[in-house]
């Protein structure tokens, strides 16, 4: 789902509501709230997506298979997400997202221009984080690229998404390779899942509106064993290990109305639990109807999330170097639909600065989970958007 | 002061035919020289914003083989982190209407850092460029120039052939105007026949550090790109235009120069207003004087009178300069775009400093040109109220004076000349410095001259009258001789150099041009040199033709130890070395071609020796495939085909050691004397009709034809500049006679009294014009010429580096005769008619 807002943050991007210049001036806060949540909207819905494929029933999944990319659909995106350890205890994170969007479903015009290498209707977005908490430092950059001339892609069949020089490689075997640079840093884990890849939604349908079609595939592989080294900017290398996230989504859906962003929790409990838990917010700031998550015990069956399942409150507020304010600790409380026993607990920052510096800023960090007497239950990230206007005003 | 000024200005009501003439004068030249600096200015932003737009902010650039290099470098650079890096594909393309643009392919991913034109990627028609290939960007000026709308199809015409795209109409993408039109790198290389390849990569390196980063990424990214890193050169952005630059700069200064000229002519027209209008009041100026005026007053209402002449002259001139000036910048920006492509301009936007600046000069100059007759007034002025028999007599006497200084500005303009200090406009000074001793030596001469024709004339008493009355006025009859001796001068040196120039490249042109046919790429010709012929079509021309003999010729541009060069890569005729202008050889001539054909040695053309300091004999290291090599410099040969000029080599030497690029750039066939020219065309234009690419059969004379229609317009300016020169210098000796002519009014009334017809005195004041007409022409002859060779050999070579033979261009100069004893007659014409029509007893009363 989050993708699936992403990709229609980036529509509105390039749909130039926001955007001065690329990688140039940060966007403009919008005046109202309803006016960017129309937007948001427009963004998604208004789109033609006549020529596109379409989520319009279940299907089978095969795996490493759709590892890989899914051509004719509108939006495409691999969201990789960890908490590291170095052997001193010290915390890392990182964060790296892959988005392909199509602006059209095929190159249009004169076909005597599409003999180029560099013509392509598809363009390719990436997000890049890493965190140091004992370093005090949290870094970010965005890209963009063609889906041609080898400057970024996800290769057929199976096996490489890159954009660059960052690139998560070996999908199509049992373990995978992630390299990324940020700001001088390099950052190189090998990722070997240990937990199947989990469906959202009913059975990999991911149902966002009434419409047939208003949907996408989405799956998550939720724990994944991470190792590999940093090396900073002075050559200096770190050995880490820790835990990775991924979720995927493709989809030429559109958006309902009404909602000006979202929170967004993944959280692997030590006991090995995993949740994933998506709030998204009206122009009021209550939860939409539309929120959803799923339930992933260790060993029993995986349960769908609804909003009457999850109770969710910011217990502090944080204010970044850009002015923006973010939710930094969180109080929830899950009944799960199994019949388990509810969990309440919070979700923490470890560090309060973890807005990502791309045109259109978030959060998007590292958490711990505690329990009331501070004792800590697992790890995790959370995603935090449409903040950036409300809390400038 | 009320009264003086009073009086004083009664004479505007007068004789407003003579005071109007003077402001005329003043207005045009103004107009001129304003004009020209706001078309030059013009001219020259837009050549900077074209090359700022081609450029962008990068500080280098990767440049390779002319015909580019495979674009996967580019990826490479980028998948080894090299971010600050932009792919350009790049090249000349033509309109419908037959302008030249120039297209510039970019990723608009990569374009963030570089430039503006197709960086945001929110905008729509930057999106469409991406999704609709096919798609450019043109200047939004052009969609209000063509009243074409958004989405509408034109056909361009490049070195991938004629295609058809579509424009989009971008808010906020694209330029504002000239004529650089963005598109995807996509479109550029299907448009510019640049498949697979990239032809520059711009860089933007903080410091050596970084640098030294890419060049090693560079190397590396080579290796895996398989392109030969020897191939490709990291270049400081600009590196690449400055020759153009500065040849443009050279251009510019020419027309300054002439447009001074103008000025100047302007400033013997008020010199020669005033001292009559002085001469004239002699009684009015004592009168005052006896009435308490002091000196100081009269120099002050004669000068507060240039200045306001100045004044309201430099408003008029600086109304008609903005308006020439529209005319002027459209055939600036051509010649620009001729020689050097890229600059682009259609409008002039007056500069408010420029029309502030050209305020002092009007009026200073006028003021200047007045400070004479002020003092001059002011002596009238004086107690005794001497005659203008002790004026002129002062007159003479200054002549003298002047004759000293005059020969003192000729030994400095010719010292500043020879020694060649502080280049062109050093050149231009010196130039400057003799024209103007010239003209003051030239009074002097005049009334040598004059004398002597009296002299002769003993006996005939009317032409001697007339001829003395012009000596005894010398201070009004020297400076109108000399204005339009100098018009005359400068129109013959003009000529002169025009004339042996255009004669030089016609010359050229025919022993360059040394195959019956040409097979040429389809393209603009800003864009041929960039666009290739398959190599193997030589079999079939040849046998298609029924040629014995075919020769290839290919423009590359390339790295050397004297930057970026341009490289002519020839498969010459057999006996191409016969017909090619040496100009200079290293060693005997004989041995020439066995030297060539070794393959170690290069000719290089005049201008490019010149701007780079080369003789034969020495050495130039050049990048060919397979790496750099050293050269001998062989010869040095005429050639006008470039201004930046260009070293030519034999193909077996420029791929002695690696793979030449694909593709030639052009065939030349002879044929034997029993094939027919129009059939062996005929034949070949039905086999090039099947072929791809396009490719059209030209022959010498076609060729000829072009190159001349792009020198002729590139003169078109000075032509301009030449007849306005000779307007003013009507003006001057029209005024110059007048006042002559009213001055001795009471001389042609006593004739008349003494029963002299009123044709007789027609007739003596035609004989005064036609002296001085006749005097002005005769001295201007020498002067032109030598002007004319300073121009050729010390201003041109300076500008261009380009020689050429002195031709004497005798029909231009019998004409600038004709123009120049024309217009001192029709000078006459209106005084004579005047004087022979004027009421005898208020000229007799006139007290002398």
């Amino acid at each position: 789902m989050r993708g699936m807002l992403r990709a229609g943050l980036l529509v509105l991007l390039l749909s130039g509501a926001w955007l001065a210049g690329c990688g140039g001036e940060p966007p403009e806060p919008a005046s109202d709230e309803e006016g960017t949540a129309l937007r948001v909207a427009d963004a998604l819905g208004e789109e033609d997506l006549e020529g596109f494929r379409r989520a319009e029933e279940p299907r089978v999944f095969e795996f490493p298979r759709d590892h890989g990319p899914h051509p004719g659909f509108r939006n495409e995106w691999w969201y990789l997400t960890g908490n590291l350890e170095d052997p001193d205890g010290g915390r890392h994170g990182f964060h790296i997202t892959f988005f392909r969007v199509a602006l059209a479903p095929e190159l249009e015009g004169d076909p005597a221009f599409h003999g180029s290498t560099w013509a392509t209707p598809r363009l390719w977005m990436a997000h890049a984080a890493i965190l140091d908490v004992e370093g005090d430092w949290h870094a970010s950059e965005e890209r963009f690229a063609r889906d041609a001339a080898g400057l970024a892609g996800a290769s057929e069949p199976v096996g490489r998404v890159w954009l660059e020089d960052w690139q998560l490689a070996g999908l199509a075997g049992d373990t995978w390779d992630l390299r990324f640079t940020v700001d001088g840093r390099e950052l190189e884990l090998e990722l070997e899942p240990e937990r199947a890849p989990v469906l959202q939604g009913e059975a990999g349908l991911s149902q966002k509106g009434p419409e047939p079609g208003n949907a996408s595939y989405y799956y998550s592989v939720p724990r994944i064993a991470a190792r590999g080294t940093l090396r900073g900017a002075d050559g200096a290398e770190r050995a880490l290990s820790g835990q990775a996230w991924l979720d995927r989504e493709w989809s030429s859906g559109a958006l309902s109305d009404g909602q000006i962003g979202w929170n967004w929790f993944a959280l692997q409990f030590d006991d090995g639990t995993d949740l994933m838990y998506y709030q998204l917010r009206r122009e009021d700031g209550t939860p939409h109807e539309l929120s959803k998550g799923r339930w992933m015990p260790a060993d029993a069956p995986d349960h769908e999330l609804r909003p009457e399942h999850v109770e969710l409150e910011p217990l502090r507020h944080a204010r970044m170097p850009s002015g923006n304010r973010y939710p930094v600790v969180w109080e929830m409380t899950v009944t799960p639909p199994d019949g388990a026993t509810p969990r309440h607990f919070r979700v923490e920052a470890v560090r309060e600065s973890q807005e990502m510096d791309t045109v259109i800023p978030y959060w998007e960090g590292a958490v711990d989970i505690r329990d009331e007497e501070g004792e800590r239950l697992g790890r995790g990230f959370v995603e935090l958007t449409g903040y950036e206007r409300e809390d400038q005003e | 002061m009320g009264l003086i000024w009073r009086a004083w200005m009664r004479d505007w009501r007068r004789r407003p035919l003579q005071r109007v003439l003077t402001l005329l004068g003043v207005v045009i030249a103004v107009a001129v020289v304003l004009a020209v600096d706001l078309a030059n200015q013009s001219a020259q932003r837009a050549f900077d914003r074209s090359m700022e737009t081609v450029a962008g902010t990068a500080t280098h650039q990767v440049l390779g083989p002319p015909e580019g290099f495979a674009e996967a470098l580019y990826a490479e650079l980028r998948s080894a982190g090299q971010r600050e890096t932009a792919p350009v594909v790049e090249g000349a393309a033509r309109l419908e209407d037959g302008r030249s643009i120039y297209l510039l392919g970019v990723d608009p991913f990569a374009e963030g850092p570089f430039r503006g034109a197709a960086s945001d990627i929110g905008a729509a028609p930057v999106q469409r460029l991406l999704t609709e290939p096919g798609t450019v960007l043109p200047p939004r000026q052009w969609f209000a120039e063509q009243d074409a709308a958004d989405g509408d199809r034109i056909e361009l015409q490049a070195a991938g052939g004629r295609h058809a795209v579509r424009v989009l109409e971008a808010d906020g993408a694209g330029e504002d105007d000239g004529r650089v039109w963005v598109t995807d790198i996509a479109t550029a290389q299907v448009l510019l026949g640049r498949d697979g390849r990239l032809d520059r990569i711009d860089l933007r390196l903080e410091d050596a550090e970084a640098q030294r980063a890419m060049e090693r990424a560079l190397e590396q990214a080579a290796g895996t790109a398989g392109v030969n890193p020897e191939e490709l050169e990291i270049v400081e952005s600009g590196a690449r235009d400055q020759a153009s630059r500065e040849l443009a700069r050279a251009f510019r200064i020419n027309l300054t120069a002439m447009s001074l000229l103008a000025l100047l002519i302007a400033a013997f027209l008020v010199y020669n207003t005033q001292t009559f209008a002085v001469l004239r009041r002699r009684e009015l100026l004592s009168s005052l004087r006896l009435l308490g005026a002091g000196r100081g007053r009269v120099v002050a209402v004669v000068l507060l009178e240039a200045a306001l002449v100045g004044l309201i002259g430099t408003l008029l001139g600086a109304l008609a300069g903005i308006a020439l000036a529209q005319a002027l910048v459209a055939q600036v920006a051509q010649t620009v775009t001729d020689h050097f492509f890229a600059a682009a301009v259609t409008q002039v936007t007056p500069r408010p400093l420029a029309l502030l600046a050209v305020l002092p000069v009007g009026v200073g100059v006028a003021l200047l040109a007045a400070l004479a007759p002020a003092l001059e007034a002011a002596r009238h002025a004086g107690p005794s109220g001497q005659g203008a028999g002790a004026g002129e007599a002062r007159a003479r006497r200054r002549a003298n004076r002047l004759a000293v200084t005059s020969l003192g500005l000729l030994v400095a303009g010719a010292g500043v000349l020879v020694t060649g200090v502080a280049g062109l406009p050093g050149a231009f000074f010196g130039l400057f410095l003799l024209i103007a001793g010239f003209v003051l030596l030239l009074p002097r001469v005049l009334g040598w001259t004059l004398r002597g024709l009296a002299a002769l004339s003993a006996g005939r008493s009317l032409p001697r009258i007339g001829l003395r009355s012009l000596e005894r006025s010398l201070s009004r009859s020297g400076p109108a001789a000399s204005a339009l001796t100098l018009a005359l001068a400068a129109t013959i040196a003009v000529s002169v150099m025009v004339g042996s120039f255009r004669g030089s490249v016609e010359q050229w042109l025919g022993q360059a041009l040394t195959s019956d046919l040409y097979v040429t790429p389809v393209a603009p010709a800003a864009a041929r040199d960039a666009a290739r012929l398959p190599q193997d079509w030589a079999g079939p021309l040849l046998s298609e033709s029924g040629a014995d003999s075919l020769s290839t010729g290919t423009t590359v541009e390339t790295g050397s130890d004297a930057g970026r060069v341009e490289l002519f890569v020839v498969r010459p005729h057999p006996d191409w070395l016969e017909h090619l202008p040496l100009l200079e050889v290293d060693g005997p001539r004989d041995g020439l071609a066995d030297r060539m054909a070794a393959g170690d040695a290069v000719l290089v053309t005049e201008p490019f020796a010149a701007h780079h300091d080369l003789q034969a004999g020495d050495d130039l290291e050049l990048a060919v495939p397979g790496g750099r090599r050293t050269f001998t410099v062989a010869g040095v040969y005429r050639d006008y085909a470039t201004p930046q000029g260009r070293v030519m080599i034999p193909h077996g030497a420029y791929a002695r050691d690696g793979p030449a690029p694909e593709g030639v750039g052009s065939f030349g066939l002879v044929l034997p004397p029993d094939v027919d020219p129009e059939a062996a065309v005929e034949r070949l234009e039905a086999w090039l009709a099947q072929r791809d690419p396009a490719a059209i059969v030209t022959r010498p004379a076609e060729l000829e034809q072009e190159s001349m229609a792009i020198f002729d317009r590139t003169f078109a300016v000075t032509h301009l500049l030449r007849i306005i020169t000779l307007v003013v210098a009507f003006i001057a000796i029209l005024g110059a006679l007048m006042a002559l002519q009213m001055e001795r009014a009471r001389e042609f009334a006593t004739l008349r009294s003494l029963g002299l017809e009123p044709r007789g005195v027609h007739g003596l004041v035609l004989l005064q014009g036609g002296v001085l007409g006749l005097f002005a022409v005769l001295a201007a002859i020498p002067a032109g010429l030598g002007m004319g060779w300073i121009l050729i050999e010390v201003i041109n070579r300076q500008a261009f580096g380009w020689g050429m033979d002195l031709r004497w261009p005798g029909r231009e100069v019998a004409g600038t005769v004709a123009v120049g004893l024309v217009a001192a007659l029709l000078a006459s014409l209106w005084p004579a008619w005047r004087m022979a029509r004027m009421r005898l007893l208020p000229a007799l009363r006139e007290v002398t």
